[in-house]
């Protein structure tokens, strides 16, 4: 099942993986939907997604360009039995995930109420099938960004049940972006319920993000969940998210480390150019990002290693960091990508491996 | 621009008070060193003419009060106001210090010599 990864033997910490995704169907869903109009909706979803659609031959986005030469990932269980054998083969004691459909929130048009029925439906799905704190299984709730007003409802139906131990925005053409106002209620049920706040990167294809016109994915993938993450860090920083709700924990997913200090040298530069700007910051930006955490995937592989330590150096430390896997996915890192870093201790291993990630999620 | 060359500890002569109202400004050198002195709503403050940024010319700038925000509640804008210290804000880059405490704003590591200013018998001094 998980293509002959080997634990590596040398570990003697928890491991816990902040990033794993569940791949469910929309078919999974539909019994946690009430009866009306959207049961039948997400019924038919789930029909057209069985069937060949011609966007992988004829593709929309550059996500689907080239998916025959693609390596094929590996599998992600659909039981909780699955899943404790999928952390077994992989040496992960305690996996946080969330649901694979909602990286697609942000290519969702039209009506504006699909995702947070989607966002509900999957919350209970969760719960129900999947969640399974006694063996080390959690989940985000996932948030549904155009509807901050119920999706904070959700946030307080749901933001006690064990296992969930944050709540998880797509970062991806969130607009406006995710330090507005607007999104406050969420931020404030998050706070109330004591969860951790994590931004993923979305999705790989930016093609109609912020400019058109890539041919492949090889461009797209490059920039794309960095960008997402960029777009709204700046955001969530400038308008003093940190500074309003105080007892948050922020966690930015999937677009490696070597952003982050670009991010905080370039926005304190500006700062400075512009310090009446940003009202509510008491600090400068790079000292917030020194206080939020990144989840370590895809952790780049530079020509010599010891740049790592200098990114981890520059961006607070190794209590900045927590290990992540993005399994199944394609780009998935296995523990050796945190091991064979040199220059950091084993203590600061464990910590990147699953300490840091215990106290931030309270797991 | 007035003034003399001066070793440190020592007194530089600016000018009569009636050479600096309320809202002007004159730039002193001293020894190698510029000095802008400013006369902010009748008190005087005195700080290095040279940005830690790129050496800008900072006090040829403008005087302006800093602003403050208030986080009032979940969902609505913060409340702009202007604080209590004034600014110097570079005409080159935009960096602003405290014209008292020669800080830039947030960071710590950077912060400007300020100098004291005197007044004795109707003529301003600088403290250098």
């Amino acid at each position: 099942m998980a293509r002959g990864i080997k634990v590596d033997e040398s570990i003697d910490c928890t491991v816990v993986d902040v990033d794993a995704h569940y791949t469910g169907s929309f078919e999974d869903l539909v019994e946690y939907i009430d009866d009306g109009p959207w049961k039948g909706r997400f019924e038919a979803g789930a029909e057209i997604s069985k069937t060949a659609s011609n966007k992988g031959f004829w593709p929309s986005i550059t996500s689907a360009h080239d998916a025959y030469r693609t390596p094929g990932g590996f599998e992600m269980p659909e039981t909780r039995e699955g899943m404790c054998k999928v952390m077994n083969d992989l040496g992960i004691d305690k996996i946080v995930f969330l649901g694979e459909q909602m990286i697609t929130f942000d290519q969702m048009k039209g009506d504006d109420e699909r995702p947070i029925v989607y966002a509900n439906a999957y919350a209970d799905y969760l719960l129900d099938r999947m969640i399974d704190p006694d063996n080390g299984i959690y989940g985000t709730i996932p948030i549904a960004p155009n509807d901050p007003e119920r999706s904070a409802e959700l946030i307080e139906r749901v933001g006690d049940e064990e296992g969930f131990i944050g709540i998880c925005f797509i970062t991806s053409m969130v607009e406006p972006p995710l330090g507005n106002r607007r999104y406050d209620p969420i931020y404030e049920a998050a706070e109330n319920h004591d969860l951790t706040v994590v931004f993923h990167g979305g999705t790989p294809g930016v093609d109609s993000f912020y400019l058109s016109g890539y041919e492949y994915r090889l461009e797209t993938h490059t920039l794309g969940f960095m960008w997402a993450n960029t777009s709204q860090i700046v955001s969530i920083v400038a308008q003093g998210v940190p500074e309003k709700f105080p007892d948050l924990d922020f966690v930015f997913q999937e677009s490696g480390i070597f952003w982050i200090p670009m991010m905080m040298y370039r926005m304190d530069m500006e700062y400075f150019q512009r310090p009446n700007e940003g009202p509510l910051m008491t600090k400068k930006p790079s000292e917030y990002m020194k206080e939020f955490y990144y989840g370590t995937q895809p952790l780049e592989t530079p020509p010599s290693k010891q740049y790592l330590n200098y990114v981890i150096e520059m961006i607070g430390g190794p209590d900045r960091l927590l290990y992540a896997s993005d399994y199944p996915h394609t780009d998935y890192d296995t523990t050796n990508a945190i091991t064979s870093i040199p220059g950091l201790s084993k203590g600061d291993k464990a910590k990147i491996l699953g300490g840091n990630a215990e106290e931030v999620f309270g797991i | 621009m007035s003034g003399r060359d001066a070793d440190d500890g020592e007194r530089v002569e600016v000018g009569p008070e009636s050479s600096l109202g309320p809202g002007e400004r004159t730039i002193v050198t001293v020894g190698n060193r510029e000095v802008g002195v400013f006369n902010v709503d009748g008190e005087y403050r005195a700080i290095l003419n040279t940005c830690l940024h790129q050496n800008g010319p900072l006090c040829e700038g403008k005087v302006l009060p800093e602003i403050t925000g208030t986080f009032v509640e979940p969902g609505e804008r913060p409340v702009e106001e202007f604080g209590e210290a004034m600014v110097v804000k570079c005409p080159w880059h935009g960096w602003e210090y405290d014209l008292e405490t020669g800080q830039l704003k947030d960071d710590e590591r950077l912060r400007l010599p300020v100098f004291d200013v005197v007044v004795e018998a109707g003529t301003i001094y600088l403290e250098v």
